[in-house]
Formats: C-alpha cells, structure tokens, sequence
C-alpha cells in the first residue's frame, strides 16, 4: 500500500486589516491549476465568482476550478479534517488564522498530522498600524505572539507608509524576531509560488507573469552530481533575502530526496524508488538585490 | 366537542357560576384537573407569599400556592399527598452548562470527585493514575469491537502533585485499542501509543502542545487545538455534534434532574437546523424531564447573518426549548492561564492570556447584537476581559439604548468592586462561576492569582451589596451540575483543602444563595414572568428535596437530598441508587 504524500499546509496569520483576505482572495483566483484547499474565517469576505460556484453549502463551497473554500463556521478542526479525507483531497492547503490567533497553534496542527505537512507560517504586518498595536496594552502580547510565529513577515500597507516609516517597523520587527525574513510587498504582489508547493520541482517557481514582482527574483540549477543536504542548510542561512527553496536532489546513489525550505523551515522526505529523475534540480525565489555569488554557492552543494 | 357540550349542559344545570364538581376545561376544550400538592414545607422565593404547605397545580402550571384551605376555593381537586414529607423549592435552573455534560457520560468518568452519572449511579472520584487506568480496564473488557476507541473525561492530573499520566499507562490498558482522556477542563487530552503511533507526534516534540518526558519523546499528554483534533480526527471522537444526539440529551436532563434542576442551559450553541429539530423532538415530549435554554454562539457567523439567525428562532420556541438569548466568548480560563488579566497579571508569572475575539470586533459585535434587540451572555474570566466587555456595553447602550437588556457577564470570576459599580450602573448581571472557589481556590491562591485576587474571587457578596442581579453555575461538564452545591460554595467559601477565601461580606446567607440558584437564574435568562419561583402563573416547576435548605446546617447545604423534580406539573421521581 502506498502512503499518498502529505498534503502541504500554509498558515497565513496577522492581525484584522492586515491583508490576509486580500491574499487568500488572489491565491483563489490565480491558483494555477492547483486544487487548492482554502479555510477562512468568514466567506463573507472572499470573493467567490457566483459563475465559477460548482456546489455549495453553509460551510463549503466547490469552484469550477478544483478549489474548495471552507469558513471555519462551527467547528475549524472539523473543516480541516473534511478537506483531509475528502476522496480528493486538495493539492495544498491554505489557512487563514483569525486576526488573534497565535498561527503557530495551528501550525502545531499540521505538524501533528502524517497527512499533512507544514509548509510555513506567513505573518502579515500592516505597517500603518504595526506601532499602535504594539503600544496597545490590550493587543500588544497579541502581535507579538504572531510576529514570533513567523517563518515569514510580509510588511504590508507600505503604499500608505513613509520610507521612514516602514523601516522602524522593520527594525521593531527586526527586535521582536531577530533574524525572521521579512519582505516588503502588498499582498497583491507576493509571489504564490511562496505559499504554494509544486508538483515538481522546476514546475511554477517563476512569480506570475502580469504582477509587478520586480523586487523578487528567482534561480534554477541543475546537476548529475550528489547532492549535500547540511551544505545546503549553510549556504541557504547565509544568503539574507532567500526566501524559498525547493529541490529534488539525490542525496547518495539511487536516494532520492524532496527537499523543501521556506524561510528558513527545512523538510526532507525521501521519494518513492522508480520516480527517480535523470538529474538533481533545485530552484528558488529570493527578494531584494539577488546576491551575486549565490549560484556559485550552490553548485558547491553537489559533490 | 363533545365536552364543550356537556361543560355547557352542566352550566345551564348549575345556578352557580362556579361550578363546584371536578370537570375543568381548557381554552381547547380538554378535560383537565386540578392536583393539590401537600409538602412539607413549600419555599415559594414569591415575597408576598414566601412559605406555604400547599400548591395547586392545573394545566402544568401553578394554580394557587396558599394553606390546603386557600389553594381549595378554586375547585374540586385531587390531593397528592406523596412530598408531604417533602420539601419542595421552585425548580432549581443551571444558567451556565453545556448539553456536552450529557454525552460525556456515554464514556467513562475518571475525574477525581464522586460524580453521579444519569442513571443515579455515583462514580467514586479516583484518586491516583492507577485508579484511572483500572477503572479503564473495566471498560475495555466490556467492550467487543477492537476498532472502537475507548475514552476517559473528568481526568485532573492537578491533584496528583509532580505525577502526570503517561502513555505507557494507558498502554497498560490496552495496546491494540485507541483510549484518549480528557481532562476536567475538556482543553488537555491523554492517548496511549496506539494513537502516537498513528500521528507525526514523534516527529512533532519540540512543539509546546506536546509533552515530553525527560527522553524527549511524547507522553501522550496533549494540549489545545492539536488534542482535540487528533481525538477527532484519528478516535473519530466529535465532542460538539455527539451532544445532540437524543440519546445524549436524554442524559443531560436526567443528570439535571437528579439535582433537582428544571431548566438548564446550552451556553453555547451552534443551533443549526438539525440542532434545533433534534431539540425540539426531545424537549417535546412529555416525559423529557426538562426545559432547555440555549444560548446561540454569536461569532459562529458574522453578526448581520447571526441576529437574523436568532431572530428567526425566537417564534420556534416551546415551553421547553426557549431560544433568544445570544453568547460571546472573550477570553479563556484562569486555570488554564488563558484569561486575560489586568495588571500584575499571574501570580506565578506566566504570560497573559487569549483574546478569543479582537477587542475592536468584540465592541462591534456586542453593537450589532445590542441594536437588534438580543440580550447578550458574555464570558469574560479575566478582569481585564470584565473591563473591556464593559466597555464594549457601555458604547452600544449609549449608541443604541436597550431598555430591560440584561445582557450579563458569566463567569466574571475577578471582578472588582468598581467593576460591580459599573455593571450596577449600566443594569449589566453577572452569573459567578462559584463551584471555583472549592474546586480551583487553591490554585488560585497558590499559583494564578495570589492571595489578594483568590480572595475575592467569584465574590457573590460584593456582586448584592452594589445591587447586581446574580445567579450561580457550574459551567457543567466542567464542574458537575448540582445547583445546591453551587449555592454551597457561595455559602461557605471553602476550598478543597479547607481554606475560607474573602470575608464574611463575600459570603452569601443561605436565603440569598437558594434566591440566585432559582429566581436570580431566571432573571439572568429573562425568563423570571415563567419560571424561578412558585407563584400562580409560572409553570409548576419543582424541585422535591428530602431536607429543608433553610433548616441544615450551612456546611451541610451540599448534602440536602433530592427526591426528584416536578416539571409542568409532570412528577420525575429520581432513580434510587
């Protein structure tokens, strides 16, 4: 009997008017063919295309396109195990986290599962608001709790923010977690491949064609050579501004390994024998200037 | 027809206008009778009559309530002697419990307190891991089917000092099957390693819900979200949709009327539709011995869609399932350190707890409920949960006044006297959580709050003197429910190792304690024109006790016995065990 690979399961946090709807509301329509599982606070709030709705029912609804969007309603636990043993379960799995929930209490979730597979915790900051409710004595422990959960922050609302602005925020931030990733970017613009996993590895790694993504850039390599996990572990800590990585690389002779790291989360899981590949391949998106000697770095991975 | 024509003959026959034989009708033209109760004594909590020894009862509800010879002059009726030696009290009403409490009993009680289950059967509180694994042992060996799982509730590792529960334990019980416990609080869960083996709990042991032992590998003790939802999604255990099950509620009344209570709530319901007609089929009958008051989660869905949710179930209301009032959660609990607390915060330094619903959302939505008309159950535990729900209420009564609102705070366990003044000045209630005082006043004392805050906690008497309508809970399954005692804890402010928390002035007299755990409870769910007293009108809703409240021993209120229940006029004589 063959174990179905876990599903992949990304949390997206941040407080009320962060811009977390405004995210879900775009991986939906830009889901590129994948069957996505999304479980949101309130439908209410998504913008369901009445022409794509295939079913629906008070806590469910089925799009044309494969999605399935469920509201927590009720019971969140029984939403998410609706999606997970669906005899179609979703290709990946999208939560929102309500604007006071601590995400890495649902992270814990996805990790306590072999179904499913965490593949990052996404914190949304609006940078407008990010100093008043860190000054606000009823909602300070709040934020802080989601910025600690971060494997990545996104800054958002900077259209409204000075320059100023955004960088006392990236340095309180920078306070509150040191060393947690963070990006500027709307979330209009951040790239899905973030949040998405990939059916194979060279597949979607590129942001999407038509939005402004100029401040993301992405990288290939390839190789017939093995391939060094804890080497890859350095090389990706010491380049700043690396945010995913995923590979399917061959690890010693006739081993071959999925390799996922986002923002500093690593997951290996062996591959099934006789899917195996001609070559190890590793792709990744990083933001801000691509750091020159990054690719070079990378080939010293394989040996 | 037929006996509209003979109620017209008799007329006709008779000179007298009152009719003098036995034959009653009502407005559909049935037969009906009229039973004279005898008792004891009667405690009636109706000021202008408060103690009788007798009480008429006609079409389920209270006809007269006087001497035998009072309650005689509206006509011919059928004496019941059966309570004479009795004494009888309005029926006692839960204002904060859970239909949960009825389908936890279908699984087995291994809680440290002696707990009488729905038939009667009283469960010995178990008091060491061996205990809780034996009692387990029994209930596997009745069990036929391997893949059935077998799960525990009640279980509180707190008493057991440094000792907590390990798999290896529940290993002991059975290797092949999947046991879960669930502790007191329903927020923790223990499983054996037939459930660890299925999961990625191995993998998963640096997260903070799961424990581990001094190896670093899980032991099985669980907290939160990811204990419960393995209990569901690996035992297939579905805690919320198993207590409308009838069978279950059929559980939860008679756990109810064991304890002498007639009406009790669901503070917390999704009310869906097949909720809602499962209600109402079992509540129907006629030997369902009890009236049901659930309260509809209010952030189950945006507040818009919830009011017209509600408002809509308002005319589906029976005598004995009575929907309208609407619940707001706030915070967590104390003893779980997820209450939210003003400052200094915990005694023991542990950080502040959780919002259960942003403090900005929470004013808009306590407004959006307030403007339609619904009258509001907020819990708050914490007192800086109390300050902001008072907030929350003063902006919408200013924005949208709500004459006769008595929205009302449950639990509210930390309030301060300012806090009682402004929930005096804004007519706010409050339901106290006092089964707190004995169950968890130690720990208070010791470990969450500290002496000044344990001391006043659940201060019924601060809640009197600024003149706050107050009732009493037990928060049931969390506490078992049995009004009585409730009213014992608010009595005698005793914990469990015997240590008196507050004053003299926090302590209720008896009188006072019998008035919240009826009238002040009906007041609470605004259903004092039907219920809470016994009083010509109100439905003959009774609870039958074995000694007189007013007569033992404040120490001894617990341990008052009950007969049964009379509810609608409909006698529920209580198993014998």
């Amino acid at each position: 009997m063959t174990v179905p690979a876990p599903i992949p399961v990304s949390v997206v946090g941040g407080f009320l008017g962060s811009g977390k709807t405004t995210l879900l509301n775009r991986l939906l329509r830009e889901n590129d063919g994948r069957r996505l599982g999304l479980i949101v606070n309130d439908f209410g709030d998504i913008n369901i295309d009445e022409k794509l709705i295939f079913t629906r029912d008070e806590d469910m609804v089925s799009l044309a396109n494969g999605c399935i969007c469920c509201s927590i309603g009720n019971d969140f636990l029984r939403a998410l195990i609706s999606l997970v043993t669906r005899p179609d379960p979703p290709e990946q799995i999208i939560i929102e986290a309500s604007g006071v929930a601590d995400p890495l209490r649902i992270a814990a979730i996805a990790r306590a599962d072999k179904a499913l597979r965490l593949q990052g915790i996404f914190v949304l900051v609006d940078v407008s608001q990010y100093r008043k409710q860190s000054a606000d004595p009823l909602l300070a422990d709040t934020v802080s709790a989601q910025v600690h959960a971060a494997d990545l922050l996104v800054l958002t609302k900077s259209d409204v923010s000075t320059v100023a602005e955004i960088d006392a925020v990236g340095g309180l931030l920078e306070k509150e977690k040191p060393g947690a990733l963070q990006v500027v970017s709307s979330p209009e613009d951040l790239p899905a491949s973030l949040l998405f996993d990939f059916a194979d590895a060279t597949d979607g790694m590129a942001p999407h064609s038509h939005a402004p993504h100029d401040v993301f850039w992405t990288g290939s390599i390839s190789n017939n050579l093995l391939f060094d996990i804890a080497r890859l572990k350095q090389v990706l800590a010491s380049h700043a501004g690396l945010l995913r990585c995923k590979g399917l690389v061959q690890t010693a002779p006739r081993t071959w390994q999925v390799v996922q790291w986002v923002a500093g989360r690593m997951d290996v899981t062996p591959v099934a024998s006789g899917s195996a590949p001609n070559e190890s391949s590793l792709v990744y998106i990083g933001v801000g200037e691509k750091p020159m000697e990054l690719d070079q770095s990378l080939t010293r991975v394989f040996s | 027809m037929f006996w509209r024509d003979v109620f017209r003959l008799k007329a006709e026959k008779s000179s007298l206008f009152g009719i003098s034989d036995n034959f009653f009708f009502s407005k559909e033209g049935c037969l009906v009778t009229t039973t004279i109760y005898s008792a004891k004594r009667i405690i009636t909590m109706n000021p202008a009559r408060p103690f009788a020894t007798h009480v008429a009862v006609r079409e389920g509800r209270v006809l007269s309530v006087g001497t035998l010879e009072e309650v005689s002059c509206w006509g011919e009726a059928q004496i019941d002697d059966r309570f004479s030696d009795q004494v009888l009290m309005p029926g006692l009403i839960e204002g904060h419990s859970h239909l949960v409490e009825g389908s936890l009993w279908d699984h087995v009680y291994v809680g440290y307190y002696d707990r009488m289950g729905p038939d009667g059967k009283v469960w010995p509180g178990l008091k060491s891991v061996d205990a809780v694994v034996e009692r387990l042992q029994e209930a596997a060996a009745a069990m036929d089917d391997p893949d059935v799982s077998l799960f525990g509730w009640g279980f509180d590792p707190i008493f057991f000092g440094e000792q907590r529960m390990h798999a290896s334990d529940l290993d002991r019980v059975s290797n092949g099957r999947k046991i879960g416990v669930f502790h007191a609080s329903l927020h923790f869960l223990n499983v054996n390693s037939a459930v660890i083996d299925e999961t990625d709990l191995a993998a998963s042991a640096d997260m903070q819900e799961v424990m581990t032992d001094t190896d670093g590998k899980p032991t099985g003790e669980l907290a939160g979200m990811v204990g419960m939802y393995l209990a569901l999604r690996s035992m297939n255990y579905d805690l919320g949709s198993a207590s409308t099950y009838p069978p279950a509620l059929w559980s939860f009344a008679k756990v109810c009327q064991l304890a002498g209570v007639t009406t009790a709530t669901d503070l917390h319901s999704p009310l869906d539709d097949e909720m809602v007609t499962r209600l109402k089929a079992e509540t129907d009958r006629p030997d369902f011995p009890l009236r049901v008051v659930p309260a509809f989660g209010g952030t189950l869905m945006p507040a818009d869609k919830g009011a017209e949710r509600i408002g809509s179930l308002v005319d589906q209301s029976t005598d004995k399932l009575k929907m309208g009032i609407v619940k707001l959660v706030l915070d967590g609990s104390i003893q779980g350190f997820t209450a939210r607390l003003k400052w200094p915060g915990h005694f023991n330094g542990a950080p502040n707890g959780l919002w259960y619903i942003a403090p900005d959302e929470f004013k808009k939505t306590v407004s959006a409920y307030n403007a339609a008309g619904f009258q509001l159950h907020i819990h708050t535990n914490g007192d800086e949960a109390t300050e902001v729900a008072l907030d929350a209420i003063e902006a919408a009564l200013t924005t949208h006044p709500h004459p006769d609102h008595r929205h009302t705070l449950q639990h509210c366990q930390m309030a301060s006297d300012a806090q009682f003044r402004r929930m005096a000045a804004l007519g706010v209630g409050v339901n106290l959580f006092s089964n707190h005082v004995y169950y968890w006043g130690d720990q208070h004392y010791e470990m969450t709050l500290g002496p000044d805050r344990a001391h006043r906690i659940d201060n019924a008497g601060s809640a009197i003197e600024h003149g706050v309508d107050l009732a009493l809970h037990s928060d049931a399954p969390i506490t078992a429910i049995g009004p009585l005692f409730t009213a014992w804890c608010a009595v005698n402010r005793v914990t469990s190792t015997g240590k008196h928390l507050g004053g003299e002035a926090e302590r209720l007299t008896v009188a006072e304690a019998l008035y919240t755990i009826t009238m002040g409870a009906a007041l609470s769910l605004k259903l004092d024109n039907e219920i809470g007293s016994i009083e010509v009108g109100k439905f003959a809703d009774f609870a039958v006790l074995t000694g007189d409240p007013l007569e033992v021993d404040p120490m001894a209120l617990k341990d008052v016995g009950v007969w049964g229940t009379v509810v609608g006029g409909e006698v529920f004589e209580a198993p014998k065990n």
